[in-house]
This record gives structure tokens, C-alpha cells and sequence, in this order.
């Protein structure tokens, strides 16, 4: 992702802190494109806000994490 | 409809570092071309099939590469669709022979993808995933979204993904063009690094180089493998804004034409290369195809009805999975192999899927005597 989309996407992340959500589904990733080794291992999420699903990246947890 | 495949030609599937991405084109025309036994200048036209020549090997105009191999310089256009490139090439191509503008028209796929480091390869594919909604991702963690959401709703476990690998790997074997010539057992592919779970890396199709072409024509010919059917579906790009995570929509619309366009149903196909990008792929093909019921194609390819002696073949050639995956060649590589396998007299109702991304495109073509 290069800065202006980042930029872009940051705008709107800030609207889903404090929500909670329903995990549809979850991976553990392992690989990473190259510009986002650096945060592996990162789960990638994806969440039901009820009236709308998002898809997010879960990173700087720990490998043996669990969601309740 | 009167179209029919007059020649076809795949080039070796592999980390190919001797050729070049124009060296991979030369050999598919002059395969092609050689197979076909036509004069050159009876190509009307070219559609060449490639995901990301751009990025990979810093050369976009692939229409004009491909159709300078020619003396007479034939029109020539690249249609891009991710790992549909080369399904949706078949499709504009049937769609200019229909018109009647064309009576020969020549389908190029092509992809040179290992000039450049795996993470580079990864960063690459994943532009076909939405770049604002999907950030984060790669394609084994969007298939791994869907996997984990078909083992959840459907009770799909960790055996039956590795049989999908298991018996592609085996039908490999009878390709000499195939990438991989190796047996694996489901405990190889369940031991396998972790890439994003549940999928482990032997789940997951390889990187690889390599060229496919197929010649088209509606002028009158001798040779047996005809054009019946095609569909094309779409869906959204982003997994979040899919209705059902346990299906992949674009598959059914395209399917569905396709069967209606062919006068045909699912119990005549006797053969399918279907788009095994990951493990899972498979199993969401060949129930969104309607070739097993939703949820049971699992099962049902673990005990071998997908294989021959079974219900129906899917992936003769290896798939994907083992034939590999040079993106924008791999669309073409099914209607190549299959028309082969009719016109070697060894099925007559065949039918090839090809996806685009996580299931936003989709391109079914069915093929017969």
C-alpha cells in the first residue's frame, strides 16, 4: 500500500474503534507480501458489524492467541 | 455456434530462468501455428491472456509483442482479468467469431513470473484483491478465509483439503507438461509449513512460467473439438461484501450460461479442469459448478468420485496445483488440454473454469465433439 492509500484508509479506519463485531472468519498469516513481512505473524479478520462486513489485519499479538 | 479449436499448444509449466517473457510468446505462436498446420496469415486476430507482465518483467503493449511474430501484423489486444486473464481472452475471442469480423483468431496466454523474489511475486498477486478493502491480505489469506468458513459451515476437514492435493498431484503425472511430477500423501500436505491457516503451503498452486495458445476459427476444418457453451459471471472483489462466503456467485452465473448456451447439464460433462488455486478452490469449484451438492464435494473427492473411475475427472492435467499456475496462460492451458483430450478420442464433453481474484470473475467454457 503506498502513503496516499494509506491516507486514504486511515480516514475511515477510525470509525470502527470501540466497535464490537462478530469474527466470520480467521486466518493466521504466516507469509506476507513484501511490504508487510515485518508485521508476520498477523492474523486477517473477517468481521460482521451487522449492517456492514469489514476485512482487517490483526497485528503485534501473539502466536497463540484465541478469540472468545 | 460453429466454432472449433484448430490448434493448441502448452509449453512446459516451471521456473523457467533460460527464456525470457518474449521467448515463452515465440514458442507458444510458433507451437501453436505448427499444431494447427495454417498459413500464418489466416490469423485474423490475436487476444493475448496476461495478469501482470507490467510489474513482473517491466513490459506492458503485449499485443503489440505477440503480434509482431507475425509478417502481416495481425490486431491484437491484452485482456487482463487476475488469474482469469486467460478464460476472459476466450471469451472476447468467441464473442468476435460470433460477431463474424473474424473467422481465425489466435488466444495467447502468458505469465514470466519468477524474474522477480517470492515476497515481490506475493505483493504482485495480491493487487488482484481489493487494494482499499483488503489491505493485508494475500491470496492464501482471502482462500483461507473461505476455507475456514466452509470447515466451519460444512464440516470440511483438514484430510479431505489434502486429497484434493493428493489426487491432483497424481494426475500430474500423465502431463508431461506439468510443473511437478511428485507424490504426496495427505500426511506431507498436513505436515507442510503453514502459510495462512488452515492452508499450508502444499495447498497452495505454485509460482511458475510458462506459455499456452489455442487457435479459433468458424471457417470449416477437420478437427474434432468444437466450442459449445461459454459464461462469464462477476461478484464483488472484496470477501466482505459478499452475500455467502460458502460459494463463489461469479462461478454459478458463469456456469449457468455456459449449460444453457451448450443445451447440456452437469451429469454429461465427463471431464473438468477446474481452478484449483488453493485446496479449497477446488471443492468451491465443483459445487458451485453443480458437479456435487453444497457441501459435499469434500467428502466426495476424498473417496475418489473425482477422479477416473469415479464420477466425473476433475483435473486431468494436475491442475493448478501441480500443472502450476502461470497466471495469465493458465485459462488458456485448460481449453488446450481438453480440446486435446478430444481430439485424442479420450472424452467428448468436457468443461474448463477459470477464476479471476478470490471469485470476482469467473469464465466457463464447455467443449465437445
Amino acid at each position: 500500500m503506498n502513503i496516499t492509500e494509506y491516507w486514504r484508509s486511515n480516514k475511515q479506519w477510525s470509525k470502527y474503534l470501540g466497535k464490537k463485531a462478530k469474527v466470520l472468519a480467521v486466518s493466521l498469516m504466516e507469509v506476507a507480501a513484501s511490504d508487510q513481512t515485518a508485521l508476520l505473524p498477523y492474523s486477517y479478520l473477517l468481521l460482521d458489524l451487522e449492517k456492514s462486513k469489514i476485512s482487517l489485519m490483526g497485528a503485534a499479538h501473539q502466536r497463540n492467541f484465541t478469540f472468545l | 455456434m460453429n466454432i472449433k479449436v484448430i490448434g493448441n499448444y502448452i509449453g512446459k509449466f516451471a521456473e523457467l530462468w533460460e527464456q525470457s517473457l518474449t521467448d515463452l510468446i515465440k514458442e507458444g505462436v510458433e507451437g501453436v501455428l505448427a499444431d494447427a498446420q495454417i498459413d500464418p496469415k489466416s490469423i485474423d486476430a490475436i487476444f493475448v491472456a496476461n495478469k501482470a507482465s507490467g510489474s513482473f518483467n517491466n513490459q506492458r503493449h503485449l499485443g503489440a509483442l505477440v503480434s509482431e511474430q507475425f509478417a502481416h501484423f495481425p490486431p491484437a489486444m491484452r485482456i487482463e482479468g487476475a488469474c482469469a486473464s486467460g478464460g476472459l481472452a476466450m471469451l472476447a475471442a468467441e464473442q468476435a467469431l460470433l460477431s463474424g469480423v473474424y473467422k481465425t483468431v489466435l488466444v495467447l496466454g502468458v505469465e514470466k513470473m519468477t524474474d522477480v523474489s517470492g515476497s515481490e511475486t506475493a505483493a504482485i498477486l495480491a493487487t488482484a484483491a481489493s487494494r482499499e478493502k483488503e489491505y493485508g491480505s494475500t491470496f492464501p489469506a482471502l482462500y483461507a478465509i473461505l476455507a475456514n468458513y466452509h470447515m466451519n459451515k460444512y464440516g470440511t476437514t483438514r484430510e479431505q483439503l489434502s486429497s484434493v492435493v493428493v489426487k491432483n498431484h497424481l494426475h500430474a503425472f500423465d502431463n508431461p507438461k506439468a510443473q511437478f511430477h511428485k507424490k504426496f500423501t495427505l500426511e506431507d500436505v498436513a505436515n507442510s509449513a503453514m502459510v495462512a491457516s488452515p492452508l499450508r503451503l502444499l495447498d497452495c498452486s505454485p509460482i511458475s512460467d510458462g506459455v499456452a495458445a489455442v487457435i479459433l476459427s468458424s471457417k470449416p476444418s477437420s478437427r474434432k473439438a468444437k466450442i459449445l457453451g461459454f459464461g462469464h459471471g462477476q461478484d464483488t472483489l472484496a470477501l466482505a461484501d459478499r452475500q455467502d462466503l460458502g460459494r463463489l456467485a461469479a462461478t454459478e452465473k458463469a456456469a449457468k450460461q455456459a449449460f444453457l448456451m451448450a443445451k447440456l447439464s452437469q451429469t454429461d460433462i465427463q471431464v473438468a479442469e477446474v481452478h484449483d488455486c488453493f485446496s479449497i478452490a477446488e471443492i468451491l469449484a465443483v459445487e458451485d459448478l453443480g458437479f456435487f451438492a453444497k457441501g459435499k464435494a469434500a467428502a466426495a473427492i476424498a473417496k475418489g468420485k473425482a477422479t477416473y473411475g469415479g464420477q466425473i475427472v476433475i483435473n486431468p492435467s494436475g491442475g493448478l496445483k501441480a500443472c502450476g499456475h502461470p497466471v495469465g496462460a493458465t485459462g488458456v492451458k485448460q481449453i488446450a488440454f481438453l480440446a486435446n483430450l478430444i481430439e485424442k478420442g479420450k472424452f467428448e464433453r468436457v468443461l474448463a473454469h477459470n477464476v479471476g481474484g478470490s471469485g470476482a470473475t469467473a469464465a466457463v467454457n464447455i467443449l465437445g465433439i
